[in-house]
């Protein structure tokens, strides 16, 4: 019904997330690789910049770079970019948008950006029978009346009032009525409300080294669900490498205001080790940063974050004051110091606020309610503070893990009356449990990857498509484990969007889903690109990973 | 077409409306109590109510009831200068209109929805609007087939693959 689709990331200067919106659209951002583009080319590429715009003063000193005179958006302020709420009308003006985000205005930018979903099957039933008609024929003559005699706007009204489940439940009753849930968007309305999860298609995995995303998902591609080309072959071409080398860095998903066609990008910035001319909080004059901002904390107290609307095609600066008892998390120096190109740092939306990873390890809500944003510092752990952690969303909204030595433990963001607490939820050393399937592992690989690769539209396998993770199948049993030492190497790629389930990789081989409850393992297969050819599988050469949760219905 | 009637009025001095249903049974009511009734309402502003108010979709059963709600919560919206007259509190008509709609047999129920719906009186719509969605909330899909006599018109193929994806509503 749907199809997916995604974006991307090159070095990962400049983020940009959507939060999603639109049933008919989905959008994402990506950046390309590659530096050094030639002025000429430069030059050309602006011209494609479909629309004059305006950008307004900047007024900030914390933005010392104006938007250049054209007024493109500030992409050369090097940062995180987080796109908000929408409903894009046509190809032709995500076309747009994409080259607005795709005209690097200055020398050494290393991304773009992009977006989107393509309209999946606008072809739904056009519904002939008009409200007035049934009206008609339900008059006096006829002694009974069925619900479906009601004109479709009565049953909306009834539909509308119903809770997620049920309201899915009636989606299989009969056409009309899955038709009307459908074409009214009811269930679409109310995930943007975020009552609903979406369903899970995969895990994005960017590996070390490789230039391209893996998508990571026990998927056949039958006809319906391939709808885009895996090979983003929408994206711009990249002209330093004459190829099409994009990864897709993240996705979240955000609101849809009822009847709101527009989104908002919001763009966090990020602090290289060595800051160039081009760089967030590089003052030109001087011809190097200035030391006294170098030495504040960050973020300030009045967060100044460009965000860019469809609404006015502006990119404008808009203020969040900080609130809550923390102090600002980390100076810029200390910032610049922790800067690593390879360190995941995801984002999310929950809520109607967006949680980001910083650099230095810190959380910063940003409440796009109020305009007010929090930073909440992450669980103690118990060895160093500043080790990695692993941001998502899950059933009871954000969570945290962090993995070490073997040993997983994962925190459920407890925001009861707007105090923010980290709640331990798991702690345990993941040993034990592992060894027990690694038991079975040559049994199951050979299996497992035939299923990876196989692409027979056959029926059970379009029944898997969109409940990738069963809650029993294949789950193997603990009570096998045996004794003796494992060398496996844990990492984190993501969270189950609606079941506590955290997906593992096992020494970039296999791909776990591990129950939080009940500490089950289930074997979702091997994820190891086929094009790999790193041997070091205990280090972390995964670069950026996040489930895909596309929209559709 | 009892011209002169529509023209009478109550003691009280408010101009009293006819209203015919489908099956020609007449009500009068004052101008406050149908003007509840958006379409009504237009009427009256527009002026032709001068005939009495044909409603050749509602019966007059359905109506009768109508009638009776609308004159119960006639006290909201004209309590100001009329006390004496429907000075119902809060909790008796949420107990009249609990009990309105309680009783009533799904084939009565939804006609009256659809007379709700066509003279377009929000309040009672709201009501049985949300009494039909109670009546389906916690019911599978076969159970919502039996209880308002749906045909079920997906294949077994298709009704497999839209529970796949609706799998979320059906877990646990």
């Amino acid at each position: 019904m749907s199809s997916p689709v995604f974006v991307v990331v090159g070095f990962c200067l400049l983020r940009m997330f959507t939060l999603f919106p639109n049933p008919v659209y989905h959008v994402a951002a990506f950046s390309q690789i590659g530096n050094n583009r030639s002025e000429n080319t430069k030059e050309k590429y602006n011209h494609k910049v479909c629309k004059p715009r305006v950008c307004p003063g900047i007024s900030s000193p914390r933005w010392p770079m104006n938007c250049p005179a054209l007024g493109r958006q500030p992409a050369h302020y090097r940062g995180r970019v987080f796109v908000r709420s929408f409903d894009l009308e046509s190809t032709s003006k995500l076309a747009r948008t994409a080259s607005l985000f795709a005209s690097p205005p200055r020398r050494h930018l290393n991304l773009s950006i992009a977006w989107l979903d393509l309209p999946i099957d606008p072809c739904t039933t056009q519904r002939t029978v008009s409200s007035i008609d049934r009206l008609a024929f339900t008059s006096a003559s006829t002694g009974s009346i069925m619900v479906a005699a009601l004109p479709d706007d009565v049953l909306a009204e009834v539909l509308r009032r119903l809770a997620p489940r049920c309201l899915a439940a009636c989606r299989c009753v009969c056409k009309p009525w899955r038709d009307l849930v459908d074409d009214r968007r009811l269930l679409l309305l109310l995930r943007a409300e975020e009552l609903l999860p979406r369903p899970l298609a995969g895990i994005f995995l960017n590996f070390f080294g490789l230039f391209n995303s893996e998508f990571f998902a026990r998927r056949p591609s039958t006809g319906a669900a391939a709808a885009i080309s895996g090979d983003l072959d929408f994206l711009p071409t990249s002209t330093t490498y004459g190829s099409r080398e994009y990864q897709i860095q993240d996705h979240c998903n955000g609101p849809l205001d009822r009847g709101r066609r527009h989104y908002e990008v919001l763009l966090i910035p990020s602090f290289r080790r060595k800051p160039g001319p081009n760089d967030y909080l590089y003052d030109k004059l001087r011809g190097e940063v200035d030391p006294v901002l170098e030495a504040s904390t960050w973020p300030p107290a009045s967060y100044a974050i460009p965000v860019f609307s469809s609404r006015t095609w502006l990119w404008q600066e808009r203020s969040f004051a900080r609130e809550g008892g923390e102090e600002a998390a980390s100076t810029v120096a200390e910032m610049r110091s922790s800067w690593s190109s390879g360190q995941r740092m995801n984002a999310v939306y929950w809520r109607r606020a967006l949680y980001v990873h910083c650099q230095t390890n810190f959380v910063t809500r940003i409440s796009l309610n109020d305009n007010k944003y929090q930073v909440i510092k992450p669980p103690e752990f118990s060895d160093n503070r500043y080790s990695d952690f692993y941001l998502g969303k899950s059933k009871k909204g954000v969570y945290l893990a962090f993995c070490r030595d073997q040993c997983l433990k994962v925190w459920i963001l407890d925001e009861t009356f707007g105090e923010m607490k980290w709640e331990l939820k798991h702690d345990k050393d993941m040993r034990h449990i592992l060894l027990g399937c690694n038991n079975r592992q040559d049994d199951n690989m050979e299996e497992l990857d035939q299923k990876k690769v196989e692409c027979e539209p056959n029926k059970e396998a379009a029944l898997e498509k969109f409940e990738w993770i069963s809650d029993d199948e294949n789950v193997l049993d603990n009570e096998d484990r045996v004794t003796g030492a494992y060398h496996g190497y844990i990492d984190i790629i993501g969270f189950h969007p609606y079941k506590e389930i955290i997906f593992l990789s096992e020494s970039l081989k296999r791909g776990l889903a591990y129950h939080l409850s009940s500490s089950k393992v289930e074997d979702i297969g091997n994820l190891y690109p086929t094009s790999y050819n790193i041997h070091l599988i205990n280090e972390r050469f995964i670069t950026a990973s996040f489930p895909y949760t596309p929209c559709s219905m | 077409m009892a011209a002169a009637a529509a023209e009478a009025t109550t003691d009280g001095g408010g101009k009293m409306i006819i209203l015919i249903s489908a099956d020609g049974k007449r009500f009068e009511v004052t101008e406050a109590v149908a003007s509840q009734s958006q379409l009504i309402s237009n009427m009256i502003e527009d002026d032709c109510t001068e005939n009495g108010v044909r409603l050749p979709n509602v019966d007059g059963d359905i109506l009768t009831m109508v009638v009776d709600y609308c004159n119960m919560h006639a006290g909201d919206a004209a309590a100001a200068g009329d006390t004496m007259k429907a000075s119902s509190t809060e909790e008796e008509l949420k107990k009249f209109d609990a009990e309105l709609v309680q009783a009533l047999e799904n084939p009565v129920l939804f006609k009256l929805i659809l007379a709700a719906n066509f003279l377009n009186i929000k309040s009672l719509l709201d009501m049985t609007c949300q009494r039909v969605a109670d009546m389906m909330s916690g019911k599978t899909p076969e159970q919502m087939r039996e209880t308002f006599s749906i045909e079920n018109d997906f294949t077994p193929e298709e009704e497999a693959a839209i529970r796949q994806e609706n799998a979320w509503a059906f877990d646990d």
